[in-house]
């Protein structure tokens, strides 16, 4: 009783209460009427329209308040709660248009501090970029390739070229996205670097419906999202895993949907760790937001999975399956873009 | 390209601060049998009621045709094209299965019906689906298969493009669920998806193109075809089973405490076997036909036409079955909780139910009473002072089942379908129930109409097809039966 009385600060509470007592008197009303009419006094007719009318106001009571209150209430818990962002500014019924306006102001926020975020991205790859300098650093792993052919060791020189391709994928086109196919050729690269020291332990493997190779493989997807992931299921799953280590690459397509799964038979996490990166993959990228993860720095897979949420919106992203002492599944969800959407999503 | 029929996304349905689905994911393609094999019951209703209607959920997007029908958003409440078969069969059982198919369906507008037109329809479905079903036949009397397959031509003429199918093998026998699997790949082919909801990965694994493993409302994994082994289901399933101990034979001997000789009834055909003192045997009845008439003859409802039943080498007969108990003969039904409790008695009542039927009946004095509550109290624990059953868990409630009979100390129990309706939790604890009548000394007979988890209480494992003995096999050769259940 004490915790309601609390509540009474709340204007909604208020406003419960006050259309409570409302119904209760007209209620008391129409059972006086009632009384009247069986006595004789008014027709029962008034009557019976006056619980109809109680009736109607009851049902547009519950349509147009109760149950748009209830949805709003909903949404801001769960946005509280970090499950979504969305849907904060996608509602159809809003408290009021001062409320309205402060929702706008916080999208505003926001999306000022994404740009922020993005921008900050961005030159901090430009920074690596000039750092680096590409053009030097490709010469000088190609001048290692061409040394170590004429020294006859191809392993090495194998080795180089796949370094050589996997830092010209990463570092340049600081595009949005790529084709599947090239998504595909950096993780290959990758591969063949991590083969030359996991051996014959580690194996990898993609899959996907032959028939649908030429539509499958032109889909358009963010850069950079599958490499991470798999570079995940070798260090956290594999490495820690005595015996064969296999990665699948498992591709989905559908008529607007890419699924695609990451699987590893590593060493997998457990129930508590699993359900504490889902909660997190599950809500909107406030993380992403969040300064303090700037520190962590590597693309990790809370990276790739606010990637996708903010360029598709958060009905796409990851999810991940794991058990353990069994292994991983990681579960990418993207719209399927082909080369004509392209333009669209990078703009 | 596959066509996407349902996707269910980081979906939350919780009831009375319950969760019922956790953060629950799974998309479900056309021309599609998804299984999803349960390892608790916990969710699975939410998981139908979620299905066939869009109700408020408290997060998650569903996907209905790649559209978007369900979100915590908004629950519209509308319905999805879902049909759903189970157990208890949703037909009319006074109309005729054309009537069931054709007019007893959402959208049937017709005032006038031509039962021709309708038959020559029904007729057209089952000659492409080489169905052999009788339009005009009552739905009451249907075996439980045909019933099965009338709803789903019913769900197939409603053009469901989902159809969830839910604990089926429980009322099926072997034959009639090969034959209801191949109906269903006949159908995938046409295009029509299913959600196959099982509990025994063994049965999953035989007609899903995928199977995912679920537990408290929560996907755990997804697997391939190609995944389908034993090896990726034991961490999550056959574990528990590994937990529990084999009871070994409770007497050595070869002495027959039960023998069947060339017995005749309405479904058996001289049916002949014998069951070992101290031995555990499944009696697996392919097409389900000698289940109730072995009952029926064991206790006496029945009386054979033809040929010979001894008990303990005496001819046992129906005049001796009527007081089957006085003679060490238990039987534990189908669904004991539902069939063999009494809600409105308190536990004790219920578990010294028998004690004034059994072989040496006792009256049911106080210092009777109290003695039982000293034998039994350190094994069921505080629930044998429960005055209200129903407030009991599951679990206890089978506790109270078996341990009414544990207190009768029979010679032979027959166990009908132990492990139907039962969770992998509870079937192990049914395993632990069995062993302990096995202890006791008590000869188990499993009559199954499929093997289940039956093989793991089993020393050996009798084969009836069509009404006659088939075959016997002993313990060392189960593993031929490696795919369908778990062997200790």
């Amino acid at each position: 009783m004490l915790m309601k009385f609390k509540h009474i600060k709340y204007l909604s509470t208020r406003i419960f209460w006050l259309a409570g007592v409302l119904f209760a008197f007209i209620l008391l009303l129409l059972i006086f009427a009632s009384i009247l009419a069986v006595q004789g006094y008014i027709d029962i007719v008034y009557v019976f329209i006056g619980y109809t009318l109680m009736g109607l106001l009851l049902f547009a009571y519950y349509k147009w308040i109760y149950e748009p209150y209830r949805e709003n209430a909903k949404i801001l818990r769960l946005f509280a709660a970090g499950y979504t962002i969305d849907a904060l500014f996608d509602r159809h019924i809003t408290l009021s248009p001062e409320m309205d306006e402060v929702i706008q102001k916080v999208q505003e926020i926001m999306e000022t501090y994404e740009i922020l975020n993005a921008t900050k991205k961005q030159a901090h790859y430009l920074a690596l970029q000039n750092q680096i300098n590409p053009h030097f650093l490709y010469n000088t792993l190609e001048g290692i390739r061409g040394e170590t052919l004429s020294a006859g060791l191809d392993n090495v020189a194998k080795m180089t070229e796949a370094l050589a391709t996997f830092f010209r994928y990463t570092i340049s086109n600081v595009e949005n996205l790529v084709t599947l196919e090239d998504e595909l050729k950096n993780v290959n690269n990758y591969y063949i670097i991590q083969q030359y020291r996991f051996g014959e332990r580690l194996s990898l493997s993609v899959e996907y419906d032959a028939q649908d190779e030429i539509e499958i493989m032109s889909c358009r997807v963010p850069k950079l999202i599958l490499q991470p992931i798999v570079e995940n299921a070798i260090y956290h799953g594999i490495e820690q895993k005595i015996g064969e280590g296999k990665v699948r690459i498992k591709i989905e397509c559908t008529t607007k949907r890419l699924i695609i799964t990451v699987s590893d038979n590593g060493v997998g996490m457990t129930e508590e760790k699993l359900q504490e990166i889902n909660d997190k993959l599950r809500g909107m990228p406030l993380d992403y937001i969040k300064p303090e993860n700037e520190k962590h720095g590597g693309i990790a897979i809370t990276n790739v999975n606010s990637r996708i949420k903010l360029l598709f919106g958060e009905e796409y992203g990851i999810c991940i399956y794991s058990t353990l002492n069994v292994g991983t599944d990681v579960e990418l969800t993207l719209p399927k873009i082909t080369e004509r959407d392209q333009a669209f999503y990078e703009k | 390209m596959k066509n996407e029929i349902l996707r269910m996304e980081h979906i939350t349905v919780a009831q009375n601060e319950m969760v019922l689905l956790n953060d629950f994911n799974l998309h479900i393609f056309q021309s599609e049998i998804i299984g999803l094999v349960c390892i608790n019951t916990n969710g699975q209703d939410a998981i139908l009621r979620l299905l066939s209607q869009n109700i408020p959920i408290q997060y998650g997007r569903v996907y209905f045709n790649e559209k978007l029908v369900n979100s915590y958003q908004h629950g519209p409440m509308t319905m999805n094209k879902v049909a759903i078969i189970e157990q208890k069969s949703r037909l009319i059982e006074n109309l005729t299965v054309v009537d069931n198919v054709y007019v007893m369906r959402f959208g049937f507008k017709k005032y006038l019906i031509n039962p021709r037109v309708l038959e020559e329809q029904l007729r057209r479905f089952t000659q492409d689906a080489d169905i052999d079903l009788d339009g005009n036949r009552l739905v009451s009397s249907l075996t439980a298969y045909e019933k099965c397959v009338t709803e789903l031509l019913r769900a197939i003429v409603m053009g469901a493009k989902l159809i969830a199918i839910r604990e089926i093998s429980n009322v099926l026998s072997t034959t009639d669920l090969l034959k209801f699997h191949s109906l269903l790949r006949y159908y995938r082919d046409q295009g029509f998806s299913f959600v196959y909801i099982c509990s025994h990965h063994e049965e999953a694994f035989k007609v899903c193109d995928r199977v995912a493993i679920m537990r408290d409302g929560k996907i755990l994994r997804v697997l391939d075809k190609d995944q389908f082994n034993n090896d990726n289901v034991a961490p999550y399933y056959i574990g528990e089973f590994a937990k529990v101990k084999r009871e070994g034979l409770s007497v050595t001997s070869d002495k027959g405490i039960l023998t069947f000789k060339d017995v005749c009834t309405e479904h058996m055909r001289s049916l002949t076997f014998t069951i070992v003192k101290g031995e555990s045997t499944v009696l697996l009845d392919m097409d389900n036909a000698v289940v109730q008439d072995i009952v029926g003859l064991m206790n006496g409802q029945l009386h054979q036409h033809s040929g010979e039943i001894y008990l303990k080498n005496k001819p046992y007969t129906q005049k001796l079955a009527k007081h089957a108990l006085k003679y060490g003969v238990a039987f534990i039904q189908e669904n004991p909780i539902l069939t063999m409790l009494f809600p409105d008695m308190s536990y004790l009542t219920n578990l010294c139910f028998l004690v004034d039927k059994k072989r040496n009946p006792v009256q049911l004095s106080k210092r009777v009473i109290n003695s039982i509550v000293q034998e039994y109290e350190p094994i069921i624990g505080n629930d044998i002072y429960e005055t209200d059953i129903m407030k009991l868990k599951l679990q206890s409630l089978y506790d109270l089942v078996y341990y009414r009979i544990h207190l009768c100390k029979p010679d032979i129990v027959f166990c009908i379908q132990p492990f139907a309706n039962a969770d992998m939790y509870l079937r192990r604890h049914i395993v632990e129930l069995i062993n302990q009548l096995k202890k006791q000394g008590a000869t188990i007979v499993i009559l199954a109409t499929n093997i289940a988890d039956s093989l793991a209480v089993a020393d050996k494992l009798i084969v009836v097809s069509k009404g006659t003995f088939q075959a016997e096999y002993p313990r060392d050769e189960f593993y031929l039966f490696n795919s369908e259940s778990i062997i200790l």
